[in-house]
């Protein structure tokens, strides 16, 4: 019983990826914060980060594709982080808030 | 002329009159008033297909092998190779000369006769036009260059029966030519298209073969052959679109000569004629024994009839002249349409009876009939009226034009032996006693009236005293521009008739020339025999239809107090007097036949398509449209806490249906 505890597997890393997922998804639904949001984002990218690496170890253990890929999802995430942060920052000085639900100017 | 060069080229008698006639439109639009150029440029063109027409002419005589013909090839879709072809065989060589000869003498007559026009130029373009497009049509060796001729001639009479634009009849009259004739054109169309669907080519020799060797059934060879007979009703105006002719002379008297009388309406019996092989094939299952070479000989029959009964009540001389030519065009169908018909073999054989005097009578009623259309102008010319109430006497003041007209009245209405109307008349009557047919004796009641009609006119016009308001010494003969083609006329009017006696040496027989050789048979020159002689009981018809005629017409119009007054005898059968006097109704049931039936439909299909197709589906996918965007904009709420929910809650929902319905299981 110990020991299947200790062993871990793919599925148990999926189950931490699903967790982290859905705490992201939870985050950007919920929060007001835009910074929450982008926050929620980042959690959500991770959440796929983890399932590359680990489908990369356990099912093609020779190539490192989903290594690479979790690279360059940080890397976009990065860029990403600085683009939002960059409009995050102008928002803030035109409304002076970062409230999403006084930010709602794109509808009918 | 270089004799080989023409005979391989016999293309040439169309190009000068394109070349004059496109000319004279470029001339014509950096000079408006190049009258003289005009004229000169038309007339040489004419004259040098004349010339052309007759070495060609003289190329069959010297040996009627095979036909001279060519081809350039015009376009090519997959297997199916249209060329654009000449050929010109015996029936051919005739035509072409008929047509540029009076077009040639309706040119020279009309320099003067429109000296005093407006648009010199476009009347000779136009004119010139015409005569390439007859022209192209009599040289086509396939069906598709004959109908793009066809419908060129239909074009040219449009532009020339509406040559007086300021005369709104005139553009009516037009209008109403060109759509007359568009009628039977379009089953001519559909045809053609029958035709090339079943046999993959054009070209006339192809299909008869084919035809004649069966490749198309019973029936569609009948529908065909019906279909491409509705051209010739169009065009040589046979009942029931007969209509348009007698309005067409609105147009200028000589072109009413040209084509209204002597050219273009032959056409159509020029094309049964070509097309003979086919026709004399198609039998059609439905009525039994039913030809329809049938069906061309009862309309042939009925025209001849019908427009010789409107013909001799109208007042109008151009009119009575256009009613005598549908009717005589009648009588030329109606010959064609005579056949015996013989078993050989299991296999019906058909022969053409009157195919030679149909053809006859062609040539000798083009020359005579624009001759009598040229009087009339000489006569309109002098005396400034259409209406022949208003003449009479007139024998005194054009002498010239009195005597040529006399010679054509004999022509056309068979004045024994002399003239060449008698023979070819003779022909048909004869052909049609030989094939025991039925309508011999409607053709005879027609000559009867043609010959009573005929007289009539020179009687009202020449004879007695004159009747009009203008003083005697305002009236004068025309110069001899005009006079001059009335005499070069009235030669083939009155001889023109020897090719056909029956004491013609076999050499210069007609029958020799034109005869029908049944597909297959033309490369040895097989003919079926075809009849010569006289025949003393068809002889004694056409003597005494001719006494008829012209005994009645001398007792009614003969002199100022005739012993037979028109008046009496108009009231004594008032209704067939009035039924003939308003052309049977023809027109009128045709305005009401259009304002009912046809505006009714226009009504319904205008009001399908303005409610239904507009209002309903057009208008209707509009609204559609607007009102349900009215309603989904709110959905753009510009919460984005909103949009990723719907996102993941519609993407769950997805995701458990694929699962739960299984979805998924293909993939893996």
């Amino acid at each position: 019983m110990a020991n299947e505890i200790l062993n871990i597997g793919l599925k148990h890393y999926l189950l931490v990826a699903a967790l982290l997922f859905s705490i992201g998804l939870f985050g950007l639904i919920t929060s007001r914060n835009l910074i929450k949001v982008l926050m929620s984002i980042e959690f959500i990218l991770n959440a796929a980060n983890i399932n590359f690496v680990a489908f990369s170890h356990y099912v093609t253990p020779h190539e490192l594709t989903g290594q690479v890929f979790a690279i360059f999802v940080m890397t976009i995430a990065a860029a990403e982080a600085g683009v939002a942060l960059a409009i995050a920052l102008s928002i803030y000085k035109h409304f002076q808030s970062v409230d999403m639900d006084k930010i709602h100017l794109m509808k009918w | 002329m270089n004799m080989p060069f023409l005979t391989q080229n016999a293309w040439l008698p169309a190009f000068f009159p394109l070349l004059a006639g496109t000319l004279i439109f470029i001339l014509a639009a950096f000079q408006r008033k190049a009258n003289q150029a005009a004229i000169g440029i038309s007339i040489t063109g004419v004259l040098l297909a004349f010339v052309a027409s007759l070495g060609l002419l003289g190329a069959r005589f010297a040996d009627s092998g095979h036909a001279l013909q060519g081809s350039l090839r015009w376009l090519t879709a997959g297997q199916t190779e249209i060329a654009m072809g000449w050929s010109v065989d015996n029936l051919t060589a005739m035509m072409l000369v008929v047509v540029t000869f009076i077009s040639l003498l309706v040119q020279i007559y009309s320099a003067e006769y429109m000296s005093h026009e407006e648009g010199i130029p476009r009347y000779y373009g136009a004119l010139s036009l015409f005569t390439f497009s007859m022209l192209l049509l009599v040289l086509a060796d396939n069906l598709l260059v004959l109908y793009m001729g066809w419908e060129l001639v239909g074009v040219c009479s449009y532009l020339l029966i509406g040559f007086f634009t300021f005369k709104p009849e005139a553009a009516a009259a037009a209008k109403k030519a060109f759509l007359v004739n568009r009628i039977g054109d379009f089953g001519f169309l559909l045809g053609i298209l029958i035709l090339f669907y079943m046999t993959g080519s054009l070209q006339f020799s192809v299909v008869t073969e084919a035809v004649a060797a069966g490749k198309l059934p019973g029936a569609l060879l009948a529908l065909a052959g019906i279909l491409l007979f509705c051209g010739p009703i169009g065009k040589s105006a046979q009942f029931p679109l007969h209509v348009w002719l007698p309005d067409a002379m609105e147009g200028p008297t000589p072109v009413s000569a040209l084509i209204h009388a002597a050219t273009m309406v032959a056409a159509g019996v020029y094309m049964v004629a070509k097309l003979m092989p086919l026709f004399a094939q198609a039998t059609s299952p439905l009525f039994g024994s039913f030809l329809v070479l049938d069906a061309i000989a009862w309309i042939g029959g009925i025209t001849a009839l019908l427009a010789a009964a409107i013909a001799v009540t109208q007042t109008d001389i151009k009119r009575v002249l256009a009613y005598s030519t549908v009717s005589q065009l009648g009588f030329m169908m109606m010959a064609l349409g005579m056949y015996q018909a013989t078993t050989e073999a299991g296999h019906l054989q058909i022969i053409p009876l009157g195919y030679t005097a149909g053809l006859f009578h062609l040539m000798t009623h083009a020359f005579f009939k624009a001759m009598l259309f040229l009087c009339s102008g000489s006569v309109i010319h002098a005396v400034h009226s259409n209406d022949m109430r208003v003449m009479g006497g007139l024998r005194k003041f054009l002498p010239v034009t009195a005597l040529a007209c006399l010679i054509g009245t004999a022509s056309i209405s068979g004045f024994p032996f002399l003239t060449a109307g008698f023979w070819s008349k003779d022909e048909i009557l004869l052909a049609m006693w030989e094939a025991h047919s039925p309508l011999f004796g409607l053709a005879a009641l027609a000559a009867v009236l043609t010959a009573f009609y005929m007289f009539r006119l020179y009687f009202m016009t020449f004879e007695g005293s004159y009747r009009g308001e203008l003083a005697p010494e305002q009236i004068h003969d025309s110069g001899w521009l005009m006079k001059g083609p009335l005499v070069i006329l009235a030669i083939p009017s009155l001889l023109a008739g020897f090719v056909g006696t029956p004491w013609t040496p076999p050499a210069f027989h007609i029958h020799s020339f034109l005869h029908f050789s049944p597909v297959g048979h033309e490369a040895t020159g097989h003919a079926v025999a075809t009849h010569t002689g006289l025949n003393p009981v068809v002889l004694g018809v056409s003597l005494f239809v001719f006494l008829v005629g012209l005994g009645l017409a001398w007792a009614m119009y003969g002199s100022d107090k005739p012993a037979l007054a028109p008046q009496a005898l108009a009231e004594r059968f008032a209704p067939l007097h009035k039924a003939s006097l308003n052309r049977f109704y023809f027109d009128e049931l045709y305005l009401l036949f259009i304002r009912w039936v046809v505006m009714g439909f226009a009504r319904i299909s205008a009001f399908f398509d303005k409610y239904i197709l507009d209002g309903l589906l057009v208008n209707g996918v509009g609204l559609f449209t607007i009102g349900s965007s009215e309603t989904l904009k709110y959905l753009q709420s510009g919460r984005i806490a909103y949009y990723a929910l719907s996102v993941v809650s519609i993407l769950v929902v997805l995701l458990l249906a694929f699962l739960k319905l299984g979805f998924g299981k293909v993939g893996m």
